[in-house]
């Protein structure tokens, strides 16, 4: 049995993008769908789709624009696919499984606002702006990654660095205002139980952390 | 002008301040902007703003990809080859991707005290402490994650190779007769007639564990956790996203509400399977419990060992969490740790049992870890913040807990007679719990992670200072040593829910034997422990810091009579990657190469005198590498790699010399 020829060329082009960019095509789709076993199916699916539309590929030169056009709309279908569908976990144990108070506490800290901005933008906006900071696509290539004019493609990314700018502020107006509530907690109870926590060795600091 | 105008000035002055990021305006443009931020403060600073963001997002840290998604995508385009061959008449080749199956590492297969062994071959995959979608660094025993290319093995069983192959789109669990070309010759699994067990076809990678006798599997792919039968109607493929768990769960018991910890002392060893060992210097084997006449909960009722004739979800919507999920002794149960797919939550343990339709959840704190097996009994880690009886100097010194959540509800502090100063975050903390009677006893001392040899006399754990990965979502080892014990120095007591924080007590912390294994003190923060089925050596692996696999891999014996570790002199020191195992008296282990690839050596342990003999065993790639066959040599320095990886190993062993004794 034997391979084709071209179809042997293909694969090694495929094997090598993989090589070259499915670290960038990784983090990308991970900015996307914040869920890291999500990414790596996604990025798998990437490298897959494109091996099987390898022949829509003109110009071998432009494949990293091309490898993120694909990952681009494989992110863009899971998220739409999620919001279609609202996966809840069919088990016993469904109900146990609620974030506690303590996990979305650990939420808001742990992720930084930067992380929590970019969240918060429209998909195609932080689509662009992943790809032009991050991933470092020209213009051009961000264009033909987004499938639009290269006009456009500006277009959007100033929308999206606005979207970000002002969502990124919100974040740390936020951040700030959550700081400023929980030294004010911290405070008054500090007050009222000051004299009680100095004499009793300060079991309740143990008990409130 | 009017405020349209001026409106329409101050957006062109933001378009124009975004395109100069990207790149260079015209030189009308780039004047027309440079007057306007003259004058206009607001789009001064907004393009500032601009240009902070864009070095934000540069400085994000690039997350690392998990290690298998060349051997996931190499298995999808294998499929594409394949339906392509089809439909063009013809058949395409097998080949291999440059990376398939090339990393590949023994895990030890089987709990403590397995009868039969079974050793398993397993891609390296993800992170110690993440979510195992294939199991990585904390492979369980008979563990493997399944890449693509044409072989992966997965355990050797009496002599069988099992092994994972791609086929039609799915994978097939095959078992055959393991190969040698001579007795010092390097091995490989075997793949003259062989015979399939078990197909599967998920969308998504597929991981394996291996029951002791391999008459099923725990696999775990697409959020479910599926038992499966192995060696039955093998030609039909299980397709693991369809499968989803039974509406009904008849055999499960209802999970209680507050499950973990449960209370009163462990059951009588003799009467739960617990294993026993000889008496050692008078001590028994039993830690000491402290008894606390409290109501038993109503126990499981005791029910024949069944495997499930046809495959089974037993969890849908999880994933698998630090350890992957491993069978008990006698086969009968299988417990892990996994956290739903949609993070909502953290991680949690479940058992299931033969016969059960469902995993039961057994705690309910949202950052415990499966441990591992203790007989019939299951070892939990948790994290807890002890009752404090010292004031901290200063809250806000402690930084790691000030950022990260209480991981479980502090019990109400409760002075103890002797001052202990509070930790600077929570500890871990370990129980054990009876999935048959569901009682618990927490293990006094703080300790993560703790394995117990096969005889249950000995145990090696982790103790140190833990902290929050974000990333992860977890606690993990930041700063600590891994320690040898005799399990009968330990002291358990009975806990009731809520209660582990104030069983733990700091006071004991630090005791054990200290073993020197990482670069220094306080430096172990990934390690495995296998012990060989009598208990008597034990090999310790410890990743290198930053890395999810490399690390060193030392071999101890254990002195039965002192009750110590001989870590004065070593069986053998060698970089390996993350998973060793021990098939009977064999060590395994896989020594990696500078191009990611690994050869697998399977060293016997000898008796009395220790004077094994490397044995090289290929990994299932086509193409081994001549020169990974070693030398003979009558006696081999075991503290060295073996031959054929001196340029592998020589950047290694000038850096960890130290450890190589």
């Amino acid at each position: 049995m034997s391979v084709a020829p071209a179809a042997t060329a293909d694969r090694a082009f495929v094997e090598e993008l993989f090589a070259r960019h499915h670290g960038e095509i990784f983090a990308y789709l991970l900015r996307m769908v914040r869920d890291s076993d999500m990414a790596a199916d996604l990025a798998q699916d990437t490298f897959i789709k494109a091996y099987k539309a390898i022949d829509t590929l003109e110009d071998r030169a432009k494949a990293r624009a091309w490898l993120y056009q694909i990952a681009h709309r494989v992110a863009l279908d899971d998220i739409r696919h999620r919001r279609l569908v609202r996966f809840l976990p069919i088990t016993t144990e469904a109900h146990g499984a609620a974030p506690s108070a303590e996990h979305l506490a650990m939420e808001m800290r742990l992720s930084g606002p930067m992380a929590r901005a970019l969240a918060r933008i429209p998909e195609r906006q932080r689509a662009a702006l992943l790809m032009a900071e991050v991933g470092d696509l020209t213009g051009l290539e961000l264009a033909s990654a987004l499938s639009v004019s290269h006009v456009a493609a500006r277009a959007l990314l100033t929308r999206a660095r606005e979207s970000l700018r002002q969502a990124l502020a919100d974040e740390k107006r936020q951040e700030k205002e959550r700081e400023a509530a929980i030294d004010a907690a911290f405070e008054t109870k500090t007050r009222s139980s000051g004299p009680r926590s100095r004499a009793g060795a300060g079991n309740s600091k143990g008990t409130d952390r | 002008m009017t405020t349209f105008d001026r409106s329409a000035i101050h957006e062109r002055a933001r378009a124009l301040a975004s395109e100069a990021i990207d790149e260079a305006l015209s030189p009308e443009d780039a004047a027309w902007l440079a007057a306007h931020l003259r004058i206009c403060r607001e789009c001064k600073a907004v393009a500032a703003e601009y240009r902070a963001i864009r070095r934000e997002l540069r400085g994000l840290r690039t997350p690392e990809p998990p290690r298998d998604l060349w051997a996931r995508t190499a298995a999808g385009l294998d499929a594409v080859d394949a339906q392509r061959s089809r439909s063009s008449g013809a058949r395409t080749a097998g080949r291999r991707g440059f990376l398939a199956g090339n990393r590949l590492a023994f895990a030890r297969a089987g709990a403590a005290g397995l009868a039969a062994t079974v050793v398993a071959l397993a891609a390296l995959t993800g992170g110690f402490w993440g979510d195992a979608s294939a199991p990585a660094a904390s492979a369980s025993p008979g563990t493997s994650g399944i890449p693509g290319g044409n072989q992966n093995p997965v355990a050797v069983v009496g002599g069988n190779g099992y092994w994972v192959a791609p086929s039609d789109g799915g994978y097939q669990i095959t078992t055959g007769s393991a190969e040698c070309q001579d007795a010092t010759g390097p091995c490989a699994v075997g793949n003259g007639g062989s015979v399939v067990m078990a197909s599967v076809v998920s969308s998504s990678s597929v991981s394996v564990s291996v029951a002791p006798d391999a008459s099923q599997a725990a696999v775990w792919a697409s959020g479910k956790i599926v038992i499966l039968p192995l060696g039955g109607d093998a030609t039909e493929p299980v397709s693991i996203d369809l499968l989803t768990p039974r509406a009904t769960a008849t055999a499960a018991p209802t999970p209680t509400a507050t499950p973990t910890p449960t209370a009163t002392p462990i059951p009588d060893s003799s009467a739960s399977g617990e294993p026993t060992a000889e008496s050692t210097a008078g001590s028994t084997n039993e830690p000491t419990v402290t008894p606390e006449p409290t109501p038993r909960p109503t126990p499981v009722p005791t029910r024949p060992p069944e495997v499930a004739p046809e495959p089974v979800a037993i969890l849908d919507g999880y994933r698998i969490v630090g350890r992957a999920p491993e069978f008990s002794a006698d086969g009968e149960w299988v417990a892990f740790s996994a956290r739903p797919i949609d993070q909502t939550a953290g991680a949690d343990v479940f058992v299931w049992r033969a016969g059960w339709d469902l995993a039961e959840r057994i705690t309910d704190s949202h950052t415990a870890l499966f441990s591992g097996w203790l007989g019939t009994r299951v070892l939990i880690s948790d994290f807890v913040i002890p009752p404090a009886v010292e004031p901290p100097p200063d809250l806000e010194a402690s930084p790691s807990t000030d950022a990260s959540p209480t991981p479980t509800s502090p019990p109400t502090p409760t002075p103890t007679p002797t001052p202990t100063p509070t930790p600077a975050g929570p500890v871990p903390a370990s129980f054990v719990y009876d999935p048959v009677s569901r009682l618990s006893s927490a293990i006094r001392r703080p300790m993560l992670l703790p394995s117990v040899d096969p005889t249950g006399k000995y145990l090696i754990y982790w103790s140190g200072r833990v902290a929050f990965n974000s990333e992860s979502g977890l606690w993990e080892a930041e700063q600590g040593d891994l320690y040898f014990e005799s399990w009968s120095r330990l002291s358990l007591q009975p806990v009731e829910p809520g209660q582990l924080a104030a069983a733990v007590s700091l006071d004991s912390q630090g005791a054990g034997q200290l073993l020197p294994l990482g670069l220094g003190p306080g430096t172990v923060q990934r390690w495995i422990v296998r012990w060989d089925a009598q208990g008597r050596n034990v090999a310790l692996w410890v990743g290198d810091p930053g890395s999810t696999e490399s690390g060193r891999v030392t071999l101890f014996r254990v002195d039965q009579a002192a009750g110590r570790l001989e870590t004065e002199s070593v069986l053998l020191s060698a970089a390996a990657l993350s998973n060793v195992a021990f098939d009977e008296s064999s060590l395994v282990y896989t020594m990696p190469d500078k191009d990611g690839r690994g050869q697998t050596y399977i060293v016997p342990i000898p008796e009395p005198s220790p004077t094994p003999t490397p044995t090289p065993m290929p990994t299932p790639t086509p193409t081994p590498t001549p020169s990974a066959s070693p030398s003979p040599s009558p006696k081999p320095d075991l503290t060295t790699a073996p031959p054929g990886r001196a340029a592998a190993q020589s950047a290694r062993a000038a850096r960890q010399s130290p450890r190589t004794a």
